[in-house]
């Protein structure tokens, strides 16, 4: 039986009289009552209406255990009951009220959240022309229903997770039953079970955590802001991990040549969106090559060059302080911090300074001699290439700069040797037994169908077959 | 520990990336060699190469020098050239090589093994013979154009299309160089001076107008250097260029004027190839000529009974196309038979009839062997 | 670290590169010399060889590969067959270095001899033994995708001037050269022993239907064959009796032939494929060398680094220039080498057909009876 006094100083106590803590004493019938809660967690009305007013009314209904408060609080929110503190506890501080009454056993809580969140927008970095503008947002309940009303299947299905000693955030392991790999499911849910870390900020914490390989330049998770986008990749077997606090939903196994794929894609025509994705791979090779290659080109295999370009290239170059690589490199990290600062400047300044930056500084740079207009040609070219696919931009530029320092050490040659190196390393990666370069590497000539080509929606009956789905029929269609 | 053991093992390859790497060689330093004339002067080489050099400004045009030195060896010369230029020669661009008289007399493998043995030379490099110096050639101002070599190349690019020149290069003159006979053939080059070209436009504008006026030359085509092994052998007029084209190349310009005593009458040729089939134990080889024409032009005192619809001449204009076409193969055969130069490669082709027993019949097979010619004539 | 396993496909793929790069780079110019224009005969002679040694190799593998010969002779009988392969790969792995080294050299660096670029190479075969056969398969699927581009472009922008009458006549100089040609490539000849090293298995992204379906393996065999003498009777057609002189044959009939001034020296798209390919081929070789060293409980990593640093050693000091690699090639050594690389195979076929009649007997006597 619970001592009211003497439970609320352990409460308080439990909570380090923390000033955000509401208490709310009632009389409930000849008994003594405490609704319990964090200030802006709950939504007042709920609590009021629902929840206190009745209490009040017809608290000589309660009898010994708090789950008599069943028949009497009048709201659909969720009611729990713990018989310890401590989980209790946990409750209020992810948004509940705690229930407590003089003399009666067990705690309730009413899970009855109203904290401020951001509305349902259109994500910044994935705007389409035609399709769902929806976005995630932050509060995982959103998130769940905005993939629920997608599913309304008894298929889907939701796996809760808590992770974070400190931040208990709440991790959501979303698939769908009759389609996903359930030795993948077994394996991430094992390997959320074994996280042991102190708070979980974001969900590309978890997609660490889930990697094989930590250190590498590739990324082995897939991430999505989109709902549309998480129900096609659930549709293919994908398994989704919801982040309490993150707008970006991760999927698992992931291929690289998702990154490749854009929303749009699966509501053009599918020639149409065979032209953008090969001029995307294209943005993309010269995003990466460029810099390298001319690098590589002027220092050593100038050979390769048609004559009237290898003209331009002298005069352009002539009378330049700095080698080829150091020319490069000076032009390359210019751009790469015009990139961070515009990210961080404040808005009202942003566009003044992204001109003055892009456009004043280039030409500047090359009026004075420092840098050859063709070099600042290219390193724009890749600049914009990488953003191409927005989602490898890191890889990408990490691997553009390597490609700049080996074509000035061993030209060509060391651009192809490095080539090669990369892709033994990209073919060689799994994402939970999946291969990562799939379906190029191993060959997978069914899921070529929607790899840079984009076969029609129809000519595409079965799933992603690199997942190794046990259910792969996706179209049934009578003859 | 096996992570630690993959960072060094990746850290060892990296650096070794770095410092197994070449010295790098800035294109500012590089004399991007253009256009080669080789000579023989005096016992040795003299080398003459045309490079590009780079201009002040941002444009797409770039400066010229021809320089020369002298050498035991075409290398040594190249060499002497880059430490005068103080330019690193590079010759992945030379698409242009100008053998002087004198060398050919003697000398043209010789002169061709540098370049067999650069694997930077391209092997489509074209390579031709010049009357007199090839540096003269080399470093002669073109009417057209700012660059010898580029105008050379451009020119018979086009202009090797028609019957009247021929272009040969690198890996067609080794390819027949080991031939049975060596039998070969270059294009000659001849410095004409021509009469500067006006510019339009206002008086300052028609370039220097003033002062001493520069000598400016155009470049003739129209006769070849017929050479054997390593011995030059005569000098082909435009009948026997005609007829070596008429056989070896796919024509698809050019013209062919015949006249009938009435008339003058001009055919524009479409298209023309030929090809070779042989009899080894008559010692007969038979040219197959296939041309389409177009009647251009006729020009006569008198009206004749032609309309513009009218295609197909008289059968008696077809013939005398027929005979030139003829004339020119047999000239070609005759004049080279003459001077013991198998031009058309009997004996390969004999030899590919006839197989081993060939060389029981090869003495003296040039002497004997004939050429009859076809030619399948269709007019558009 | 059981990483031997390649599906038929990546199988087949391999033995379809693998004859593409160092039987075409500078061996046509060596045949030409002693064959002139019947090289391509040499060359049909040299693929029914390797034809008849693929048999054997095949059917080692699918009983399990050498592996099996430790598993059920024991570990002395199967160091007595792969220490013979060890050091013949090893060899084979040093010449076809110098031979890398100097066509980099020669097409990428203006004749500048740098002996870094062979360390480079075989350190990046090196990385790609690590892989072990997974890498091997998949990079070797990856390499595939760079033939249709290659076609496409000479498709496009190729002039190769074929003339047939080079070709003629057939065997004018009879079979003594040919058989002369024949006998200083043998060096050359039967490259397959490292895939006794690997093992086959099923592709489970295909579907069952189609997974046993398509003959990956005659298919490839036998398209290489015809592919490797057509290329060689290209050859012939192009070059005549100037056949010699070309040194790197694949750049060669892969430069498209088109002068410079127009669209720059485009021989990039042949380099890129005989280069990827070549460092497959060598990482092929240090892979089989790396597994007979680690069967003794030696780290396989360590084992490639031993094995690539012996090739580096070889390779730069002994074979430091072409000719010094092909005087080698050349000499007796090709008589042990192709000895080894019959007999193994054979041998180990022998072995495991000996020990699988007797599981049959054993184990289903009716079967072994029919």
């Amino acid at each position: 039986m619970i001592a009211l006094d003497k439970e609320i100083k352990k409460i308080k106590k439990a909570l380090s009289n923390s000033s955000d803590v509401v208490e709310r004493r009632l009389d409930v019938g000849e008994k003594k009552a405490l609704v319990l809660y964090l200030d802006g967690m709950i939504d007042v009305k709920t609590i009021d209406l629902g929840l206190i007013e009745p209490l009040i009314r017809r608290g000589s209904e309660i009898k010994e255990h708090v789950r008599t408060l069943e028949g009497i609080v009048e709201t659909s929110e969720k009611l729990e009951f713990f018989s310890d503190r401590k989980s209790a506890l946990e409750k209020v501080l992810t948004g509940g009220s705690l229930i407590v009454i003089d003399g009666v056993e067990g705690y309730a809580v009413c899970s009855a959240q109203g904290f401020m969140s951001r509305p349902i927008m259109e994500p910044p970095v994935s705007s389409v022309i035609k399709g769902p503008r929806e976005g995630f947002t932050e509060s995982f309940k959103t998130n769940i229903t905005l993939i629920r009303r997608r599913f309304p299947s008894s298929n889907l299905v939701f796996k809760s997770f808590t992770v974070g000693r400190l931040s208990r955030t709440h991790v959501e392991v979303c698939y769908l039953k009759n389609v996903a790999n359930l030795k993948v499911v077994k394996q991430i849910e094992s390997k959320l079970k074994k996280i042991d870390i102190d708070g979980i900020v974001d969900s590309s914490y978890v997609g660490k955590l889930l990697e094989d390989r930590k250190y590498s330049l590739f990324k082995q998770t897939g991430s999505t802001e989109k709902p549309d986008i998480l129900a096609q990749k659930l549709l293919d077997g994908r398994v989704a991990i919801i982040v309490d606090g993150s707008p970006t939903v991760l999927t698992l196994p992931f291929l690289l040549i998702e990154d490749f794929y854009d929303s749009e894609d699966y509501y053009r025509r599918p020639l149409r969106t065979t032209v953008i994705r090969i001029m995307r791979l294209l943005g993309v090779f010269f995003a990466i090559f460029l810099p390298g290659m001319f690098v590589a080109f002027q220092s050593h295999q100038y050979q390769l060059l048609p004559i009237k370009l290898l003209v331009t290239i002298i005069n352009s170059t002539s009378g330049i302080p700095f080698s080829p690589v150091t020319e490069m490199l000076i032009a390359l990290i210019l751009f790469e911090v015009l990139g961070e600062a515009s990210v961080r400047m404040p808005r009202f300044l942003g566009m003044a300074m992204s001109v003055v930056g892009g456009i004043i500084l280039g030409e500047t740079a090359v009026n004075a001699g420092v840098l050859s207009s063709l070099t600042v040609l290219i390193t724009a070219l890749s600049s914009i290439g990488l953003y191409a696919i927005p989602d490898e931009v890191g890889t990408f530029s990490v691997i553009r700069l390597i490609y700049v320092f080996v074509g000035a050490s061993l030209g060509t040659y060391g651009i192809l040797i490095s080539t090669i190196v990369i892709m033994v390393y990209v073919v060689s990666l799994e994402s939970y037994g999946v291969p990562y370069f799939a379906p190029f590497a191993p060959l997978v000539p069914s899921d070529l169908k929607d790899s840079i080509v984009k076969f029609s929606m129809v000519d595409l009956p079965t799933r992603t077959q690199s997942l190794g789905l046990k259910n792969k029929t996706r179209l049934r269609y009578g003859k | 520990m096996k992570r630690q053991y993959k960072w060094i093992a990746f850290l060892i390859g990296f650096i070794l990336m770095f410092t197994l790497g070449v010295e790098i060689t800035p294109l500012s330093e590089r004399a991007i060699v253009a256009g080669l004339a080789i000579d023989y002067v005096d016992d040795a080489f003299l080398v003459s190469a045309q490079i590009l050099l780079p201009s002040s400004d941002d444009s797409k045009s770039s400066g010229i020098a021809v320089s020369s030195a002298e050498g035991k060896t075409i290398g040594e010369a190249l060499a002497k050239i880059s430490s005068e230029t103080s330019m690193l020669v590079a010759m992945s661009h030379c698409n242009l090589i100008l053998l002087g008289e004198e060398l050919i007399k003697d000398k043209a493998y010789v002169a061709l093994d540098y370049m067999i043995r650069n694997a930077y030379l391209s092997e489509n490099a074209l390579i031709l013979t010049t009357e007199g110096q090839a540096k003269e050639i080399l470093s002669a101002k073109t009417a057209y154009s700012d660059m010898t070599s580029f105008y050379i190349q451009r020119e018979l690019m086009v202009y090797g299309n028609y019957k009247e020149a021929v272009r040969r290069n690198v890996k067609e003159y080794l390819s027949s160089y080991y031939t049975h006979n060596s039998a070969n053939w270059l294009t000659k080059v001849k410095m004409i001076e021509a009469e500067k070209p006006q510019m339009g436009g206002s008086s300052e504008s028609s370039g220097s107008s003033s002062g001493e006026s520069e000598k400016v030359y155009v470049f003739d085509f129209s006769s070849c250097a017929v050479i054997r092994g390593n011995d030059y052998v005569f000098e082909g007029n435009e009948e026997v260029i005609s007829g070596i084209n008429f056989l070896y190349s796919k024509l698809n310009k050019g013209d062919i004027i015949v006249s009938d005593g009435h008339a003058t009458y001009c055919f524009y040729i479409i298209k023309s190839n030929g090809d070779l089939s042989f009899e080894p134990d008559n010692y007969t080889a038979k040219a197959n000529v296939k041309m389409d024409v177009i009647l251009k032009e006729i020009i006569s005192d008198e009206p004749l009974p032609f309309s513009v619809s009218d295609v197909e001449p008289p059968s008696e204009v077809g013939e005398l196309v027929k005979n030139y076409v003829k004339d020119c193969v047999l000239t070609a055969f005759e004049t080279s038979r003459a001077n013991d130069v198998d031009i058309f490669d009997l004996y390969g082709g004999f030899y590919g009839k006839k197989g081993k027993k060939w060389l029981e019949l090869e003495s003296g097979y040039l002497e004997k062997s004939q050429m009859q010619v076809e030619v399948d004539l269709k007019f558009f | 670290m059981e990483n031997s396993y390649i599906t038929k496909r990546q199988y087949g793929l391999i033995i379809f590169f693998i004859p593409f790069v160092f039987k075409f780079s500078v061996l046509p110019s060596i045949l030409s010399e002693k064959a002139a224009r019947d090289i391509w005969l040499v060359m049909l002679l040299i693929m029914l060889t390797e034809l008849a040694q693929l048999i054997f190799i095949v059917k080692v593998d699918k009983m399990g590969g050498l592996d099996a010969i430790k598993e059920r002779y024991g570990k002395i009988t199967y160091y007595l067959l792969s220490a013979p392969v060890l050091a013949v790969m090893i060899l084979k792995a040093s010449v076809y270095t110098s031979e890398t080294t100097s066509y980099a050299n020669s097409y990428l660096f203006y004749n500048i001899t740098t002996q870094g670029v062979g360390i480079i190479v075989i350190l990046a075969s090196s990385y790609i033994a690590v892989k072990g056969a997974k890498g091997l398969g998949r990079i070797v699927e990856l390499a595939l995708w760079l033939v249709p581009i290659a076609i496409i472009i000479g498709a496009l922008f190729g002039k190769l001037k074929l003339t047939p009458d080079y070709a003629l006549p057939i065997g004018a100089n009879g079979l003594g050269p040919i058989a002369i040609s024949f006998d200083s490539a043998l060096f050359w000849v039967l490259d397959f022993s490292p895939l006794l090293f690997l093992k086959i298995r099923e592709d489970v992204t295909l579907s069952p239907r189609k997974r046993t379906r398509f003959p990956w393996v005659p298919v490839a065999a036998i398209s290489s064959a015809i592919l490797m003498v057509g290329l060689y009777l290209a050859y012939v057609m192009n070059y005549g009796g100037a056949g010699h002189l070309v040194d790197t044959a694949f750049s060669s009939l892969g430069a498209f032939n088109v002068v410079n001034t127009e669209i720059g020296s485009i021989d990039w798209p042949a380099i890129t494929l005989w280069l990827s390919i070549a460092i497959v081929s060598l990482s092929l070789k240090l892979f089989a060398s790396s597994k007979v060293i680690s069967s003794n409980n030696v780290p396989f990593p360590v084992a490639v680094l031993l094995t690539a640093l012996v090739i580096i050693v070889i390779s730069q000091l002994a074979f430091y220039n072409l000719e010094k690699a092909f005087d080698f090639a050349t000499s007796f050594v090709r008589y042990v080498v192709l000895g080894i690389e019959l007999l193994v195979p054979m041998t180990a076929y022998v072995l495991l057909d000996i020990k699988e009649r007797k599981h049959q007997k054993e184990h289903h006597p009716l079967e072994a009876t029919i």
